[in-house]
């Protein structure tokens, strides 16, 4: 009750909410997390001590790669979207998307984390991990796992420069606010002056040109090239994997956007700061990359199947009729067309938007998103080009605790800046 | 044209002007990876010194920028090389 | 509000860590930049603590070394199979093993090569008698291409081709990653999913056990056909369906059948350039 009288009335930096009010269901929030994180850890450490073979991977009957580069290629996919939000709100001057810029720029740094700790758990030497990087000058040259590697850490170094940059001028607030974090705040703060923000503003402008252009060369560049430039599994060798993937990416990231920004909008009551035009806005454009990505899975199983070589008949067989069939249809039907649907109608009668739908719409986008990723996979690795038996693949219960770990150390992750830093623009105030 | 591309992809056709007797040399010298990172850090490279360089005129803040850049890439390969010697104690070897 | 010295803090970390990078960067003993096809430290090198395919071998860049298989002579025991899981140290814990036994009928595949059609077919891995009349057997492992595509991905150079036609792996370098399965077009390699064991007094001292979250698979014995030897799997056959040898010289085993038998190797198209051929010469053992 008094709580709620504190939130509403009285304060003067209702942005500042999420640095100030840290009640019990929080802590109960945070100590659910590091339950989880904790039982990730002891099924990674199985893992270590035994050896991949704790996960259902195998070969060359079954999947050499599973729900861990899923995983992988689904936090790539949303790390680009948050800062594509940012990027596009500065070049386009969106700014009526500005409140929800750091949430994507914040989803960005902790996505690509994230996809970095999948990669490290599937890699079968993890304690040579650094191999790639010593040995990177003499394959950079060949390795599309090595140009990979690369524009990852390019992106990511570029991402959370402009993070920090555009982050500075709501830092001198916060340290004068909260002098017990002045210990944080001051190192980032070096070299302040109140006329930077001019300058930062400008960089910021090129640097966004230079973010989506990479946003298109990883997601739909290196990434999707891992699997696209190889013949030696039908159903990825395809020049449409570029494309697939970025719009999944975008897709996916936009979605993760407005799921993240409709929690803490409920959360910490910031129903003006961030308005339901927001909300539409975003819906509606990810109602439209959805719609497009249906396109593509279209013709892409339309190429699989028309007089397609045997091998590509397949893996489309295995997603239509056979053993992917009760996740591929539900996924594709109640999974992205409904939503991209829902986004339609929504957005061609006002009167029918509704905040509530568009956040349920967007987490199952989300959920259908990685459902694909693991559909792009998995399926084409069971049936290998040697008319070897078929494989099967069924993701043993430690690989699926270390997925779940993983998301839950994003959320750690996420709700730790939250606490420490100021996730809507105060320049808003 | 085609041949062109066949010597930047094909690593059993030598590159170079001499060409092998028998099997010796195998020097497809990985031109196309530097290809693709050009085509990919080119633009980047040069978008960043325009946000750089460009108006208005400051060399404090580039030089925070590149400050970060540094510590973070650095950072970024010296934690690789820390995890990597962590779970060194804990993967069979 | 109190500002840290912003000059003197940016000059001297900046230049502390850039000085740290480069000094690293030039004194670290980088490994020399080689292409495709060199090995990245000669194989006679005594490598302390590096486990690599054929240690203590030479190579004589001369060579190409090439198999070629009769489909029409093998019958399907799969002894190669066995042989070669105890010339190379490969434990219980790999399966399959590095050599793969094809049961395929006649109708559909032999002239061309095996596809995932054959499975309409009823081809199989699994057969349990052979040889059954109407069927043929085919082996298949690493073809040692010419055009990998298993090297072009590795992204520490583990895998690599060395100048006599073998790919080989360096096991200390490899990551795991098994980019290099799944670009396999062939399938023709293995990974360590577990700690494998191999009885002590079972081991082959030539050839090196490897560690856990490795990728392995047929190296064409290289420990034993750099020093003039057959693979095993070509001593044992029973019906001598597998013939090796140096293509590039005219007057051996393998470069005398393919210039007398038209051959074909597997996945041709994909433009791996594979160094195994697949002659048949119709079927040279008998149903009854």
């Amino acid at each position: 009750m008094d709580r709620r009288l504190r939130l509403r009335g009285t304060e003067d930096e209702p942005l500042l909410r999420s640095l100030r009010h840290t009640g019990r269901t929080f802590y109960v929030f945070i100590a659910a997390l590091l339950i989880i994180m904790g039982w990730f850890l002891y099924a990674w450490y199985i893992q270590l001590t035994q050896g991949l073979g704790v996960s259902d991977m195998r070969t060359p009957v079954g999947a050499a790669w599973g729900v861990y580069i899923a995983n992988f290629v689904f936090f790539v996919g949303i790390a680009h979207g948050g800062i594509a939000l940012a990027a596009a709100i500065r070049l386009l001057k969106l700014y009526k998307y500005l409140p929800v810029a750091r949430i994507g720029e914040v989803l960005t740094v902790i996505s690509i984390m994230m996809a970095g700790l999948s990669i490290t758990i599937d890699m079968g030497r993890p304690d040579r991990i650094f191999n790639i990087v010593m040995y990177w000058p003499q394959r950079v040259g060949w390795s599309s796992l090595s140009w990979d590697v690369t524009v990852i850490i390019i992106y990511f170094t570029l991402s959370t420069a402009y993070l920090w940059l555009t982050m500075r001028k709501d830092l001198v607030l916060c340290s004068t606010k909260f002098p017990r974090l002045a210990w944080i705040y001051k190192p980032l703060l070096v070299g302040y002056r109140a006329d930077e923000e001019v300058k930062i503003e400008r960089m910021a402008w090129w640097l966004s040109i230079a973010i989506v252009f990479l946003i298109v060369m990883l997601s739909g560049g290196v990434v999707p090239w891992i699997f696209g430039l190889l013949p030696s599994r039908p159903g990825w060798f395809s020049a449409l994997a570029g494309p697939y993937f970025l719009t999944a990416a975008l897709g996916s990231a936009f979605a993760m956007v407005i799921v993240i920004a409709f929690i803490l909008r409920r959360v910490y009551n910031w129903q003006t700061q961030i308005g339901p035009a927001v909300f539409k806005g975003l819906g509606t454009f990810l109602g439209i990359i959805t719609l497009f990505y249906i396109y593509l899975i279209l013709a892409e199983q339309l190429t699989m199947n028309y007089a397609a070589p045997i091998a590509e008949l397949l893996i489309s067989e295995k997603l239509f009729t056979g053993e992917f069939a009760p996740i591929f249809w539900p996924m594709l039907v109640l999974g992205f067309f409904a939503p991209a649907m829902m986004f339609v109608v929504q957005t061609v009668r006002s009167e029918w938007f509704s905040v509530n739908r568009t956040f349920l719409a967007a987490i199952i986008i989300s959920v259908a998103f990685w459902i694909k990723r693991f559909l792009i996979v998995v399926p084409s690795l069971l049936r290998p080009l040697l008319p070897f038996p078929e494989g099967t693949y069924d993701p043993s219960w430690l690989e699926w605790s270390i997925v779940v770990g993983v998301f839950a150390i994003a959320i750690l992750l996420y709700t730790l800046f939250l606490k420490i830093f100021p996730i809507v623009e105060l320049s808003e105030e | 044209m085609i041949d062109l591309l066949l010597r930047l992809t094909d690593s059993s056709i030598p590159v170079d002007a001499v060409a092998a007797e028998g099997a010796a040399e195998f020097s497809g010298s990985g031109t196309i990876g530097f290809i693709v990172l050009a085509i990919i850090i080119g633009p980047v490279v040069l978008l960043t010194l325009a946000a750089m360089f460009g108006a208005p005129r400051n060399f404090r803040i580039p030089g925070l920028f590149v400050g970060s850049v540094i510590l973070l890439i650095g950072g970024l390969v010296a934690s690789l090389a820390v995890i990597g010697r962590l779970l060194q104690f804990i993967v069979p070897q | 509000m109190k500002q840290i010295g912003r000059r003197e803090f940016i000059k001297y970390s900046g230049g502390l860590v850039g000085l740290g990078l480069l000094g690293e960067y030039t004194l670290f003993p980088w490994p020399r930049r080689g292409s495709i096809g060199e090995p990245s430290q000669p194989a006679t090198e005594v490598t302390k603590g590096r486990v690599i395919d054929g240690p203590g071998t030479t190579v004589d860049s001369h060579n190409k070394f090439a198999m070629v298989i009769d489909v029409g002579a093998c019958i399907g025991c799969r002894r190669c199979m066995w042989a070669c899981k105890e010339e190379n140290n490969t434990p219980d814990a790999i399966s399959p093993l590095w050599i793969e036994a094809f049961e395929v009928k006649s109708d559909v595949s032999v002239t061309g090569h095996p596809s995932p059609a054959d499975l309409k077919t009823g081809a199989t891995t699994s057969y349990t008698q052979s040889p059954l009349p109407g069927r043929w057997y085919i082996t298949a492992h690493c073809n040692h291409c010419a055009n990998p595509p298993c090297v072009k991905v590795c992204p520490t150079g583990a895998t690599h081709r060395e100048a006599d036609g073998l790919v080989l792996m360096d096991y200390t370098k490899c990551i795991g990653c098994r980019l290099c399965v799944v670009a396999c077009p062939y399938s023709a390699r293995r990974f360590n999913w577990w700690q494998g064991a191999v009885p002590s007094d079972k081991v082959n001292p030539l050839v090196p056990v490897r560690p856990v979250g490795v990728v392995e698979k047929c190296t064409f014995c290289v420990h034993r056909t750099r020093r003039g030897q057959l693979p095993r799997c070509v001593e044992v056959c029973p019906v001598r369906a597998k013939h090796f040898g140096n293509i590039n010289d005219p007057e051996s085993e393998v470069a005398k059948l393919l210039n007398s038998e038209m051959a074909f190797r597997l996945l041709e198209e994909i433009n791996t350039e594979p160094n195994i051929w697949y002659i048949t010469r119709g079927k040279k053992w008998t149903e009854d």
